[in-house]
């Protein structure tokens, strides 16, 4: 009997995430679109906002929403694949951009 | 379509950044994207994502060495292409050219910036449309000839766009000419070639080396001192008390950790890529002595020889530094560093034993080290987590070395630790001193004394000597002559004054009296009451009645207040042929009658003289015929100890008398201290020994 119960409660204790996560999961729509301009982009030598000096590859970003009800950016971020997986490489360090840093950021409105 | 504020995007709507972007470095930069997460006002949540290339500078690279690889219009388009900082090791022979495309923003035109190559271990010769920019060493065709250096300064450089180019970027062609032939020595085998540049402002650059060698400098200049005055101080003190051999393993311990300090930050200074991997291997090296000088110190806290645990630590520490010393560069790097995290356990395990195993404790105090080994555990645990990416390091490394810094502390610690152990042993030794002081002038004082009595002894043993040679005086010198009577006499004290005496008296009608005797006691008293006696014979001698001769004398001495000295004494008077005998506490004398050839004891009682001045003594008058001997003795033959402690005894005098009654006086007397010396038996003799033995002859 306490074999069947730990059995029970093992498959309990990973029901509850699974659960979890079905829920949480996103949408895999086209609601929401991404677009790079140029992509990819070409680097160059320039001067940082910080005067130090490095590489700096340029590009233009688009979020669309492609859906015909508004949507909110709850966050987002910018990630890297290092040692076999993505690393969020936000700033600083472990922090996700919020809905308000992306209306900071993306303020040049509906291009169209 | 404006967005709100809280981050919505209206259906069909467009959010742009239209001046998105990112650096990197080394400017290869890996896949990347931006993902993003959104939800509509019904609680749904929406993903997307989308890859961003950024285009890595690529760099192109040929094997080999030819001048028209320099020009800028060179078509490099057919050599391979690597990424920036790979280093085509694979490939390398020794000598090749690396060309990139180097786009520069217009704001950066005609700026003093700087340039630094790293990792060069060889020579190298860096272009810039085609014109030499900066060269490191000399690029030579051999190994033989080989320069091979290290750059660590920056050098200046500028970038000015082809005539009538305005605005945006200008293109230009970077070429490195490079040559090192280190890529197959076994030495450098491991070593991670990866041959880079960077531009950057160049006041920074100049400020930041400035700043790093600053701190370096100050580091290992304080940091060496430290440890070296640490260390002659405490060989000092090794060589002034070398018992307390702690200070010796100290001394190298210190020496070790400012060998340590040295070899870490002088990289830093280095421009010779030889000296580099010196560096490298001496700074291992000197970690492991080290760390075995730190265990040694450690383990004289509780062993009194090295524990055999050790043998295992020095053997794996041996061989992983000699493993090092050959390949520097790969792998062992990592092995040394898990042996010195292995070993600083054994040597906190020795320190808490020894807080535990206070019997065994070989040197007190060891609670110091443990207060201050803490900080560099705190510290070393907490390197240990950064490592693993648990907890970030507050500051760089170069800014404050903070492990040297809490080895510092462990340092301080351990010499508090020396210091207080020496001022113990001092303490102790001054006590001791105290003591032997004391010690020393009671010896002093008793040698003094022993001095005194020796001088008394003298003195004592020159009169003693005196009154000896005085009572000899008083014995006489020869024996009377009579015609018919033959005398012999032996007479030896057993300390330098005997109480033994005997003496004659020959009247003018030839009466001779014969008188032996025997003091109670020896020295100086006895040799005193020998003398009163002497002169009391000789003034009492002449008188006809021996008991009243004995009387008088008993009388005379009892007056003088002797306390408890006696005489014993027998006289005996000889007068044609007849003898008179009387006897005052005298052994008795041993009479041959050669007619009877018999051997008879003449007892007589009588009490010493001194002790009953009344008391009525006995006398016997005896024929003594030709042939007839009388021996007159005291008791120090027949009462004589063997080795044995038996005594001879009378009845074996009486037979050693029988033995030789045929012979002379002076033969009996001969044969009697013969078996007297033979009865002894080498054993000192303790009482004076007396005869004289009278024979009557026609």
């Amino acid at each position: 009997m306490p074999t069947r119960l730990f059995i029970l409660l093992y498959l309990l204790a990973l029901a509850i995430p699974i659960h979890a996560q079905q829920h949480a999961l996103p949408k895999e729509t086209n609601a929401l679109i991404v677009r790079h301009i140029p992509n990819p982009s070409e680097g160059y030598l320039w001067r940082r906002p910080d005067k130090r000096i490095g590489y700096k590859w340029p590009y233009r970003t688009e979020v669309r929403n492609n859906l015909n009800v508004p949507l909110q950016i709850t966050h987002f971020g910018f990630y890297c694949y290092e040692n076999g997986k993505w690393v969020l490489e936000n700033l600083p360090p472990g922090h996700l951009y919020t809905s308000a840093e992306f209306f900071k950021r993306y303020d040049d409105g509906d291009s169209g | 379509m404006e967005i709100q504020v809280d981050g919505w995007i209206q259906a069909g709507n467009v959010a742009v950044d239209a001046e998105n972007w990112n650096t990197w470095w080394p400017p290869a930069p890996p896949p990347c994207k931006w993902a993003y997460t959104a939800q509509d006002s019904a609680g749904n949540i929406y993903h997307a994502e989308e890859e961003v290339g950024l285009t890595p500078v690529f760099y192109r690279f040929h094997a080999g060495d030819d001048t028209a690889w320099v020009q800028p219009e060179f078509d490099d388009s057919g050599w391979e292409q690597i990424k920036p900082w790979d280093f085509p090791e694979d490939r390398w022979q020794g000598i090749g050219w690396f060309r990139y495309v180097l786009q520069v923003d217009s704001l950066l035109w005609h700026q003093p910036l700087g340039l630094h190559i790293f990792n060069i271990f060889g020579a190298v010769e860096f272009y810039l449309d085609g014109k030499l920019v900066h060269q490191v060493g000399k690029i030579v065709a051999s190994k033989e000839d080989e320069e091979a250096l290290i750059m660590w300064d920056p050098v200046p450089i500028s970038f000015h766009p082809p005539p009538g180019h305005s605005g945006g970027k200008s293109r230009h062609i970077v070429a490195l000419r490079y040559s090192s032939f280190f890529w197959d020595s076994p030495i450098w085998s491991g070593q991670r070639w990866s041959l880079g540049w960077y531009i950057s402002d160049l006041k920074q650059m100049t400020a930041n080396r400035a700043k790093i060698l600053r701190r370096v400098t100050f580091h290992q200049m304080f940091l060496m001192g430290v440890f070296m005055a640490f260390a002659l101080m405490h060989f000092l003190l090794f060589l002034f008390y070398p018992r307390l051999r702690a200070n010796l393993y100290f001394a190298a311990l210190t020496t070790c950790f400012a060998l340590v300090v040295y070899f870490w930050f002088q990289p830093d200074f280095i421009t010779d890529a030889v000296h580099f991997v010196w560096h490298l291997r001496l700074r291992n090296a000197a970690m492991t002595l080290m760390m075995f000088s730190a265990m040694r110190l450690t383990y004289l806290l509780l062993y009194p020889k090295l524990p055999r645990i050790f043998t295992p630590f020095f053997l794996v520490g041996l061989s992983l530094t000699l493993w090092n010393w050959l390949r520097p560069f790969i792998i062992t790097d990592t092995y040394l560093i898990v042996f010195y995290i292995a070993a600083f356990p054994e040597i906190l395990r020795v320190l808490v034993a020894s807080r535990i195993r206070k019997r065994e404790v070989r040197l007190e105090g060891s609670w110091i080290i443990l207060l201050g080994m803490t900080p560099f555990t705190l510290v070393g645990v907490y390197y240990l987590l950064s490592l693993l990416n648990v907890v970030p390091l507050p500051w760089e490394f170069e800014d404050f070395p903070t492990p040297f810094y809490a080895m510092l502390i462990v340092m301080i610690s351990m010499s508090v630790f020396l210091s207080r152990n020496f001022a113990q042993t001092n303490k102790n030794l001054e006590a001791q001193l105290i003591q032997v002081k004391a010690l020393s002038e009671k010896t002093i004082q008793q040698e003094r004394e022993r001095a005194q009595l020796e001088a008394e002894n003298a003195r004592k043993s020159q009169e003693l000597e005196e009154a000896r040679q005085l009572q000899l005086a008083m014995l006489p010198k020869t024996v009377p002559k009579l015609p018919h009577l033959e005398i012999a006499v032996y007479s030896k004290p057993a300390t330098e004054v005997g109480g033994d005496y005997y003496d004659f008296h020959l009247d003018g009608n030839g009466t001779l009296t014969v008188a032996i005797g025997d003091a109670t006691g020896h020295g100086m008293k006895a040799g005193t009451l020998v003398s009163v006696t002497k002169g009391l014979f000789k003034s009492l001698a002449h008188e006809d009645s021996l008991p009243q001769i004995l009387q008088k004398m008993s009388a005379a001495l009892d007056s003088m207040n002797l306390g408890y000295l006696y005489m014993a004494m027998m006289l005996v008077k000889y007068q044609e042929n007849k003898i008179t005998i009387s006897t005052a506490g005298m052994p008795p004398a041993l009479l041959h009658k050669a007619d009877l050839n018999q051997v008879d004891e003449i007892l007589l009682k009588g009490l010493p003289l001194g002790g009953f001045p009344d008391f009525q003594y006995q006398q016997a008058e005896i024929e003594f015929r030709s042939g007839d001997t009388l021996v007159l003795m005291s008791d120090g033959l027949p009462e004589m100890f063997n080795d044995a402690d038996e005594i001879l005894d009378y009845p074996t005098m009486k037979k050693l008398v029988e033995e030789v009654t045929s012979k002379s006086p002076q033969a009996i007397i001969d044969y009697l201290v013969a078996a007297g010396e033979k009865w002894a038996n080498g054993r000192p003799q303790e009482d004076d020994v007396t005869f004289v033995v009278m024979k009557a002859r026609n």
